[in-house]
């Protein structure tokens, strides 16, 4: 039992180190977090093997179990990553904090976080990773953005969600 | 053990279905409806694999299995939650979708069915204040205690990662 968590949680405190050093020496730039997981999990595998043929041979059951703690933490640190990187509210908050009287009008704050930053760097990377197409300054939804929309509008109905973003 | 997690994970999936359940009934979406359909979760899967023999009282690390498989798929569900209910690129995508086409300039103006750049500032900036992060004083925008630290906590973690200001 305390091998699978103690295991877990060495193996997610390499990945996080890594990650960090990685993206300190601008190696990995990425804000996918499909990207971020898959690259946990092969981490995890990496070290996992790593760790059974030259330290300590283990069934490969504590492993597996190893391997749910160690999602549940991944999932943790997406969550963060995720908030950090795309969170609109916690970007006006900082916002705040970075001026100097730690206090903005609706005006400022307006400028400080402009339109630019709230809609035309979202679309860039939307055409940069296929989900639009910039069609001579047009936009329109690539095939798997349809299908993306398709099923968001699914669960909006679902959900019964009329004032979505 | 493998049989045992197999379980797990199907139970643990009832959180999407009490979820769903609760917010078609109330209509309304709150956190705290989350919180109870993790417990509903966990209980219900407990209740089962223990009338079953899978799991008993003393076995610490089939209980904690459990908790880590519910809290896994609880946090999994409420980040797809959340960008159903407030995913901004998401709704750039359905407005462009909605709309066949769209000028790349007047994407701003066509955002959350034509409510646009400022609706969403003011959006977040109700929902900030609501979560007492921020207080209006009449003429700006102040932090509270609270707000100090998250955006403290916020600023050194968007450095550590090189993640510049976010909410980009």
């Amino acid at each position: 039992m305390f091998f699978s968590l103690l295991f877990s949680l060495l193996s997610f405190f390499i990945f996080l180190l890594f990650e960090i050093i990685l993206r300190q020496i601008n190696l990995r730039k990425t804000l996918s977090p499909i990207n971020i997981l898959i690259f946990a999990l092969l981490f995890y595998f990496i070290i996992s093997i790593t760790f059974n043929i030259f330290v300590f041979y283990n069934p490969i059951e504590r492993y597996l179990i190893s391997l749910l703690y160690f999602l549940l933490y991944a999932v943790l640190y997406l969550h963060l990553f995720i908030g950090l990187s795309k969170s609109v509210s916690l970007r006006i908050i900082d916002e705040i904090n970075y001026s100097s009287l730690k206090q903005l009008s609706l005006f400022e704050l307006n400028k400080l976080y402009s339109e630019d930053d709230f809609f035309y760097k979202r679309v860039d990377l939307m055409i940069e990773n296929n989900w639009l197409i910039n069609n001579k300054n047009h936009l329109v939804c690539s095939s798997k953005g349809t299908l993306l929309v398709k099923l968001n509008i699914f669960f909006l109905d679902l959900y019964k969600i009329k004032n979505s973003g | 053990m493998i049989k045992y997690i197999f379980y797990c994970f199907c139970f643990s999936s009832l959180i999407f279905i009490f979820h769903l359940s609760i917010v078609r009934i109330t209509n309304k979406i709150k956190f705290i409806y989350l919180i109870f359909c993790l417990l509903a979760s966990i209980i219900f899967s407990f209740t089962i694999l223990f009338i079953f023999s899978l799991v008993s009282f003393f076995d610490f690390e089939k209980i904690i299995v459990m908790f880590s498989i519910n809290l896994f798929i609880f946090f999994a569900y409420i980040e797809f939650f959340s960008m159903i209910c407030r995913g901004f690129s998401l709704r750039i995508l359905t407005d462009v979708y909605l709309n066949k086409t769209v000028e790349i300039n007047s994407i701003n103006k066509i955002y959350a069915m034509g409510k646009g750049h400022s609706w969403l500032l003011k959006k977040r900036i109700d929902s900030i204040i609501k979560s007492k992060l921020i207080y209006y004083d009449g003429e700006n925008y102040l932090l509270t205690n609270f707000g100090k630290n998250i955006s403290t906590i916020s600023i050194i973690f968007k450095k550590i990662l090189k993640l510049g200001k976010g909410g980009e």
